[in-house]
């Protein structure tokens, strides 16, 4: 009988890490591209030609759907999940495992909504003044640094915690 | 670029402005707001009366065009529904189609079917109504010009609420006996009948109608029987129906002129253009002045032809000044300009500035390859872009996109020979020599593939650092590209490595390297710290800027992290991609259909996959363009170079390029 902590075993909670940093990564890339999308395509009703710019700045929340991903696959990659080899997992590294994934799980839902609310007012913006994307563009991505930085967080732990 | 002034006499204006639209290469601006002088009332009435006149002929154009696409009977495809297509002509077919088509001749035709047609319609629609309502008196046998009074009895058709019909019969039978009435048919609302009674008793038989809510009927205008007025309204039903469809033959008679109406309402929108284009003119009783922009190679070009036209014609050419904000046009070598598509996306250049299309070029299609990352999408690419390329009559600027795709076709087919996808078969399954092209295989050492994204974004962002430091040098500020631009790339390469070594776990003997890195770091940031600020007099501000100067080098953790992007991609389009290879074998595996199930599979699934990933392929490495590398040395806002041309909407000339 192995070991659990709250009904799961190690592997389970392995599981539940990588699986929640794709679903809530995802969460907040949705809410933030649709937040940004659905204002473009009113925007586009006017003005067809800014579909360029509107599009980039729509696709920027986009990003911790795919730092959550790059997660899970990670996860996936570094504890052998798609091998045997998920079973062997103990508690404490399946606990560790799902602890390193928090700070992706947290900021990636989080950031994208924000993102999301920033590239919003960047379509306001490109509505007004066309030749402004740029700007726009990187007043969003400001908003994504912290995503990145817990995406670098939630490695360096998923490498401490795989080298035991 | 260079600004010009034309001045002539008003009787060259008309003649001046047709051999300027030709040819093309003036960027007219607006004079008039600049140069304040009196109005001149008679030209504005010309002014105002022209442009009313062809906006009165373009409004009949797009009502013939309107009215003519209701009637078409082809189905867009989804293809032609995504892409614009445009009608091929030649130029002389152009300028010669108000002498082609007789328009006014079509309008009047099709402003005539558009009248006959709706009264056509409003008859059958009052036909149907009227035997809707006819219908229910069918049992009735007298003709109606018989309902009507003699010398004693009066006759009467109407209808009670059916409900109160039994009743109603009972009372008119018990107050006036001496009154017939006659039920014709009943449904569940109401009941009708004929009532015949006698004149001298006509005060009850009202009293009796008004109390149970009696509505008399009338069919003025008819006369026989409901049987035969329905025949008559069915006969004439049948008339207008076959005169409708004689009319909407006419109609489709005229949809072939449709390809001449578009040509003609772009040549009325160009000719609103001249007209309106003279809005802009500086203008005194007898001479008119324009201010426009040229390209320097282009300025005898333009002056050659207007002193053509007359001795009077006074052109002058100024190199702009400081305040003047030139409008911008791209030019690059042919094999670049498909990459101004990723340039203009952004926002053009600011005068001066440099262009970054040659220096994104590399990078885009290297990203683009890599976020596909599989060699048979790479081909496929090729070939759909390369076929929609030659069949479709497009624009050039979405030509160019095609180019651009079959550049990132051959990135992606490198860079899916060196990942070994090909089709995502997974690796086990490839032929071996195949499998020997590959270098990494990203499922199995992501790290090293995630590194490698890394590595090659942060050479991106050095690029980056480089191309700002030549922009200094452009403008002529040496000392600031060197010191502010070239202690970054000292700083940054030495950082780089520190990171490198510090995540490599630092253990055993440093590398020879490691100490050059070390110095290159420290040597770098103090370079930042002193340099970074160094317009500021005052030496705390001067430090306290430099110290924020290298606090922003932060920003380039930041900025390399989100190069992972690439990996993920190209993941993403290998896994679902391998997801469909499964499912196709899976079908094989059912008895009989099974091979052309899963070759239904292949195709539809893969052709889908190519196609979602193609837009991230595109918006993700245009992102890693505009906001990790353009940040470093770009600002953008540039105003577009708008020649005054023939610009058309639906149209492509034969054998010539449009669309500049």
């Amino acid at each position: 009988m192995q070991e659990t902590f709250l009904w799961l075993n190690g592997y389970q909670w392995a599981v539940l890490a990588a699986g929640l940093s794709a679903i809530f990564g995802g969460i907040g890339s949705c809410i933030g591209i649709t937040s940004a999308a659905k204002l473009s395509a009113g925007v586009l009703s006017e003005d067809p030609e800014k579909f360029g710019g509107l599009l980039v700045l729509c696709i920027l929340p986009g990003t911790q759907g795919i730092y959550g991903f790059i997660t899970a696959v990670l996860v996936v990659v570094f504890f052998g999940l798609l091998g045997g080899a998920g079973k062997d997992i103990v508690l404490a590294q399946g606990l560790g495992i799902f602890l390193a994934c928090l700070p992706v799980m947290a900021m990636c839902l989080i950031s994208a909504i924000f993102q999301g609310i920033v590239s919003t007012a960047g379509v306001g913006l490109v509505a007004k003044r066309g030749e402004e994307a740029g700007k726009g563009m990187v007043l969003s991505a400001l908003v994504e640094t912290y995503a990145v930085l817990s995406l670098i967080v939630s490695l360096f732990l998923l490498m401490s915690v795989r080298a035991g | 670029m260079k600004k010009v002034y034309l001045i002539a006499h008003d009787s060259l204006r008309s003649q001046l402005i047709d051999a300027l639209h030709e040819q093309g290469l003036l960027h007219i601006t607006n004079l008039k707001e600049e140069v304040s002088e009196q109005e001149l009332p008679q030209a504005e009435a010309e002014y105002e009366s022209a442009l009313r006149e062809v906006d009165l002929a373009i409004s009949k154009a797009e009502f013939v065009l309107n009215f003519l696409a209701g009637f078409e009977k082809e189905k867009k495809g989804f293809l032609a529904g995504m892409i614009k297509e445009k009608i091929v002509v030649e130029r002389e077919r152009f300028y010669r189609i108000q002498e082609k088509l007789d328009f006014e001749e079509v309008y009047r035709e099709c402003e005539e079917l558009d009248v006959k047609l709706t009264s056509i319609d409003n008859r059958l629609s009052h036909l149907s109504q009227l035997k809707a309502s006819l219908e229910p008196w069918l049992p009735l046998k007298i003709r109606f010009d018989e309902v009507k009074e003699t010398w004693r009895t009066a006759l009467l058709l109407g209808e009670v609420p059916t409900t109160g019909f039994a009743k109603f019969q009972l009372e008119l039978m018990e107050k006036v006996p001496e009154s017939s009435l006659e039920e014709i048919s009943r449904d569940f609302r109401s009941t009708r009948f004929l009532l015949i009674f006698l004149k001298e008793r006509s005060d009850e038989v009202q009293g009796v109608l008004q109390g149970y809510g009696f509505r008399q009927v009338t069919f003025p205008g008819l006369e026989g029987t409901p049987r035969s007025e329905i025949e008559a309204v069915d006969g004439e039903c049948a008339r207008l129906e076959r005169e409708r469809k004689e009319t909407v033959a006419r109609i489709h008679r005229l949809i072939h002129l449709k390809p001449d109406l578009l040509i003609l309402r772009d040549f009325l929108e160009d000719r609103r253009k001249k007209i309106e284009v003279q809005a802009n003119f500086a203008r005194t009783k007898e001479v008119f002045m324009l201010e426009g922009w040229a390209r320097e190679a282009d300025a005898p070009t333009v002056s050659d032809r207007a002193m053509a036209i007359s001795r009077e014609v006074d052109v002058t050419f100024i190199d702009p000044s400081e305040e003047d904000r030139p409008p911008i046009i791209l030019e690059n070598k042919k094999w670049l300009k498909p990459f101004e598509i990723v340039t203009r996306l952004y926002g053009l250049p600011r005068y001066g500035e440099l262009d970054p299309t040659p220096h994104l070029a590399l990078f885009f299609t290297v990203f683009f390859g890599i976020c596909i990352g599989d060699v048979g999408y790479g081909l496929l690419l090729i070939l759909l872009s390369w076929w929609l390329k030659k069949k479709l009559p497009v624009s050039e600027t979405v030509k160019r996109f095609f180019i651009l795709l079959i550049y990132g076709g051959f990135a992606a087919m490198v860079a899916g020979a060196l990942t070994g996808s090909w089709f995502c078969v997974p690796t086990e399954s490839l032929p071996p020599i195949l499998a020997r092209m590959m270098v990494i295989e990203p499922l199995k050492e992501p790290i090293i593939y995630l590194i490698f994204c890394f590595a090659l974004g942060f050479l991106h962002l050095l690029f980056g650092v480089v191309l700002g430091a030549y922009e200094y040098v452009k403008q002529g500020r040496w000392m600031d590209a060197i010191f502010k631009e070239g202690s970054k790339l000292i700083f940054l390469p030495g950082a780089a490595l520190l990171i490198v070594q510090l995540l490599s776990g630092g253990r055993g003997e440093p590398p020879a390297w490691f100490p050059v890195a070390k110095w290159m770091a420290i040597v770098g940031a103090l370079l930042i710290i002193l340099f970074h600020n160094r317009e500021s007099r005052n030496i705390l501000a001067r430090i306290g800027g430099g110290i924020y100067g290298l606090y922003g080098m932060t920003s380039f953790i930041g900025d390399t992290i989100s190069y992972c992007r690439l990996m993920a991609l190209g993941l993403a389009t290998f896994l679902i991609g391998w997801a469909i290879n499964i499912m196709g074998q899976l079908t094989l595996s059912i008895p009989y259909v099974g091979f052309v199930g899963m070759i239904a599979i292949l195709v539809v699934g893969h052709l889908f996959n190519l196609a979602i990933n193609l837009i991230s392929a595109f918006v993700h490495p245009a992102r890693l363009q505009y906001v990790e590398f353009f940040t470093k040395f770009f600002e953008g806002g540039g105003r577009k170079f708008q020649p005054f041309a023939i610009e058309t909407k639906n149209l492509v000339f034969r054998g010539s390029a449009t669309g500049k």
